[in-house]
């Protein structure tokens, strides 16, 4: 009995072993937050900085200024593009949205068989892996003036001149935002989905739930948060996207990020910097408005 | 009601059936216009009809005739590829093992990872291109671009770890403590075996995001291009089918580490399910 | 033969933060006996366990195996072997891999490990199962493989960590005779934590009740759930019907005592609370009902009887269970023999004497 520690020690050894233990869980979560620091927070904050610098033709003048931002705001440009990123993703946004939730309610409702559902999950999820510019430019032989699609509607007596609409247009930049992005959008409502309890299903039919009531009351408000983080991919993806835009429309019309690269082409950085800043605002801004929206939503529910 | 009494399908089955059917052949439908097409005969252009077949498209791409620095850029984006994908799995990997604990900052650290992925690429190759400059270091495609094209794939690679520990069970791992295993040999024959199917996704994820990516590549990867930044360029000055040619193959590689990965995983799931064994003990009992 | 595997536990405390787990545990439990530490949910068994086990540190106090201090051992290096909940075989071994684990990890050579998993698993009688996977055998054969897995260290002590709560009734009272069987063959301690009170007392030499962390009775099973000490201990293990009340009369023979329905009943001598409270409890085996008006009770001692109504008659196949209910919703249970209750000829809805011999009262401590 005498050999019994002093209550105070092993209180001590207590705090020790969980002092090492998250010792032990921040050296392993370090090399995370080097590659981090040093590839994602030192670049950006880079950017942000240069975006307050002058400059001339010799190069960047570390002198503090808002001409860049003045520039930015007061030009028309700036605002034409953001307008029509915006229309881009809201109307890919619905389509997504609808889409995604439409296939992946048959994946996790009419295929009984989860194995089945998971490889027809995976079937869809297989092109995201693959390359995005040729996803893309897989779209030109079908939608050109002579491509597949006036084609086979020429063939069918539906027209008689190719439709010039269907390429080079914001129809086919549309096309391909939907073709590249529906995954990001269906994998997070499918696992929320997949997460419903399907007696909870049965259980709204027993208190007399019609299918639109079902998916009303129940299926929606229970895949929130997969909806909210797919919305919040799609739409952080279109504002960032770098050549579908440019490709689509046959160089017409740019993106933001493209019309800021051309500027960084031509070594206009602090400029193309400013536009950075604006664009990093938005989307911190939204990112953060969006998630907040969600937790004050699910604060009230429970 | 009534149709689940006769157990037949609902008609609203056959209807989304019908609309997952044009879904799957809206993604892959221009994929495989695009792999026709690369075999278009000589004379051939870049839509329909295909003008005889051949590989002259892809013959072009091996004598760099008219598509620039192809088989240069393929082999410095395999290596890279490679690259990424075995940092983003150990990084991915112990990282996902420390967020198991608390530790001080860790919900800084994990918002700073959705920032990641919801940043547009750009503005990242950007920033390492201006860092660059400032402190006179020449941009490469092993070291720059390698950092940028970690910021894409490890937030894949730790949601995807957070998803696989959250299933793991605690208890596996006190019992092989109980047996006698060091925390090593804990790692070793326990935790990792056990997380295989899971760092084999992270793995398939960091290379074939890396294989593709630009944004972050563009500006950071200097003078010498990656196949996916070729690519890219081509659009802009090639009008022949050999485009198509370039695509089929990078499509081509992705597929071979997609089907590798996912058959891996697929095998050691039948082991554990037991299902491959199930002939010897059938052998066993017929002796 | 020299018994191993005696344990004892010296002041043994755990906080979480504000919550005490356990708070100051003294046991000493003797090698190759088979303890069940039995209690509700939360009561701190399972962290005792995992305190023994060492996947959890004492706040204070020591844990000695055969006069040793096993404290500061990590899990893997202490003599005890812990079976879990869930079993936690691993997925990717098949059952000898699963077996022959700890073997492995000392680096014993592959074909000696796996003719002595083999053996342990022929001991388990799950000889022919070495190539299965885990996921391909039942609930209870997944049990034998984790109790192999864990014999193969040849641990002084086995820890059970509710092993038969994720069986079905039948294999539950099949396994637990095995369990019971197999520590007496191998004469080691083992310590099982159970919530349920039939597996406790059907298995143990020893039972400890637990409650909020702190042990309160430690004894045979026999005792325990015929000599409950407190109300709280006869309330859990069952079988008895607890009477607490104030004292109003303290006689050599014993204190009248008043119930909170009004109703008076007789306690032998026995411990008064500061405020003059009592409890006693009589077996629900040993309590017999008849009709009021029968009174074949009538010239029974005035203060061994309660009047109620009866509520409920349950057929037990062996037994009846009656519930009786007095006023002010109090209620009490009678066991009763088929004859007895026969010739009782009570139904539901009958106004009833529920009575006891004088010596089936057990006096219970109230602290």
């Amino acid at each position: 009995m005498n050999s019994l520690p002093p209550d105070s020690d092993q209180k001590a050894q207590d705090v020790i072993a969980v002092a090492r233990g998250r010792l032990v869980s921040r050296f392993q979560a370090a090399p995370l937050a080097i590659v981090l620091f040093l590839f994602f927070g030192l670049p950006l904050a880079v950017v942000v900085a240069i975006g307050f610098c002058d400059f001339d033709l010799s190069g960047i003048i570390p002198d503090f200024t808002l001409t860049n931002f003045q520039e930015l705001i007061t030009s028309g440009t700036t605002y034409a593009l953001y307008a029509r990123s915006i229309m881009y993703a809201g109307v890919v946004w619905l389509i997504t949205v609808i889409l995604g939730f439409t296939i992946s309610y048959f994946l996790v409702f009419y295929v009984r068989n989860f194995l089945v559902a998971l490889a027809l999950l995976l079937l869809c999820t297989i092109p995201f892996w693959t390359s995005a510019v040729i996803r893309t430019i897989a779209w030109i032989p079908f939608l050109g003036k002579n491509g597949l699609f006036n084609h086979l509607l020429i063939q069918m007596g539906l027209i008689n001149n190719p439709l010039e609409f269907l390429l080079f247009s914001n129809f086919a930049v549309i096309i391909s935002y939907v073709h590249l992005f529906t995954l990001p959008m269906l994998v997070p409502i499918c696992n929320a989905m997949f997460q419903i309890d399907q007696e909870v299903i049965e259980a709204a039919r027993d208190a007399g739930a019609n299918s639109v009531q079902v998916i009303a009351h129940v299926v929606i408000p229970l895949c929130k948060n997969g909806i909210v983080l797919g919305s919040i991919l799609v739409v952080t993806f279109i504002l960032g996207d770098f050549f579908t835009v440019r490709i689509m429309t046959g160089g017409k019309y740019a993106s933001v990020v493209s019309a800021m690269s051309y500027e960084i082409g031509y070594m206009q950085y602090p400029p193309a910097a400013a536009a950075a800043v604006v664009l990093i605002i938005i989307v911190v801004l939204m990112v953060s408005l969006v998630t907040r929206m969600v937790d004050v939503q699910k604060s009230l529910v429970e | 009601m009534s149709h689940r009494s006769k157990r037949a399908v609902p008609v609203s089955f056959y209807v989304l059936a019908a609309i997952f059917g044009a879904f799957v052949l809206f993604l892959y439908g221009p994929m495989i216009v695009i792999f026709i097409l690369s075999f278009q005969g000589p004379e051939g252009g870049l839509t329909f009809p295909m003008r005889g077949v051949s590989l002259k498209w892809f013959m072009a791409l091996l004598a760099q005739e008219r598509t620039g620095d192809a088989a240069g850029s393929f082999v410095r984006s395999l290596f890279l590829s490679l690259a990424v994908m075995m940092l983003t799995t150990v990084i991915s990997v112990t990282a996902g093992l420390g967020f198991r604990r608390r530790f001080s900052g860790d919900r800084a650290l994990f918002y700073f990872v959705v920032a990641c992925l919801v940043m547009p690429g750009v503005l990242i190759s950007f920033g390492i291109g201006l860092i660059c400059q400032i402190i006179g270091l020449q941009p490469q495609w092993y070291t720059t671009a390698l950092g940028a094209q970690l910021t894409w794939t490890l937030p894949f690679g730790l949601f995807i770890m957070f998803a696989v520990l959250g299933r793991f069970d605690r208890s596996l791992e006190e019992a092989a403590r109980d047996l006698g295993a060091t925390n090593w040999q804990t790692l070793r024959h326990v935790l990792l075996p056990i997380l295989l199917p899971g760092i084999i996704g992270v793995a398939m994820f960091g290379f074939t995001l890396s294989y593709d990516e630009i944004p972050r590549t563009m500006f950071s990867s200097g003078g010498s291009n990656t196949l996916p930044l070729e690519i890219l360029a081509l659009t802009n000055t090639e009008t022949s089918p050999a485009l198509y040619a370039i695509g089929t193959l990078t499509t081509c590689v992705s597929l071979v580490v997609i089907v590798a990965a996912l058959v891996a995983i697929v095998l050691i799931q039948r082991r554990r399910s037991g299902k491959s064994i199930r002939r010897i003990d059938t052998i066993g009992k017929g002796s | 033969m020299q018994q191993t595997g005696e344990l004892q536990l010296v002041g043994v405390s755990k906080r979480f933060g504000e919550v005490v787990a356990v708070d100051a545990v003294d046991l000493t439990i003797p090698g190759g006996s088979y303890c069940c530490l039995l209690g509700p949910s939360g009561c701190g068994k399972t962290t005792l366990l995992r305190i023994i086990a060492g996947h959890e540190m004492p706040s204070a106090g020591d844990v000695l195996i055969d006069g040793e201090s096993v404290i500061g051992m990590p899990a893997r290096s202490r003599p005890t072997a812990m079976m879990f909940q869930s079993y936690a075989l691993f997925p990717h071994l098949n059952c000898l891999d699963n077996v022959a684990f700890s073997l492995r990890m000392r680096g014993m050579p592959k074909i000696r490990r796996r003719e002595r998993a083999q053996q342990i698993l022929d001991f388990v009688r799950m000889g022919g199962f070495a190539h299965r996977m885990p996921a391909q055998i039942s609930g209870g054969e997944q049990q034998r493989i984790a109790l192999a897995r864990a014999l193969i260290t040849e641990p002084k002590v086995v820890l059970l960590d509710e092993p038969l709560s994720a069986l079905d009734e039948f294999f539950r009272v099949q396994m637990r005779v095995e369990l019971r069987a197999m520590q007496q063959e191998l004469a080691i301690t083992f310590i099982h934590v159970t919530h349920t009170n039939t597996e406790a007392i059907a298995t143990s030499d020893l039972v400890v009740v637990m409650d909020h962390g702190v042990i309160v009775q430690v004894d045979s099973p026999i005792q325990v759930y015929d000599k409950p000490r407190s109300s709280y201990v006869a309330r859990f293990v069952g079988g008895h019907n607890v009477f607490f009340g104030r004292v109003v009369e303290s006689k050599k023979e014993g204190d009248l005592i008043e119930l909170s329905n009004g109703e008076r009943l007789w306690a032998p001598p026995g411990p008064v609370s500061t405020d003059r409270r009592r409890s006693f409890a009589v077996r629900k085996d040993c309590m017999t009902v008849s009709r009021a008006s029968d009174e074949p009770a009538k010239q029974w001692e005035p203060f061994h009887k309660v009047e109620g109504v009866v509520h409920a008659i349950e057929y037990e196949g062996t037994r009846f269970k009656v519930s009786v209910i007095l006023n002010k919703e109090e209620m009490i249970v009678a066991l009763m023999t088929h004859r007895d209750f026969m010739a009782s000829g009570i139904d539901q809805g009958d106004p009833v004497v529920a009575w006891w011999s004088p010596e089936d009262v057990h006096v219970l401590l109230e602290d």
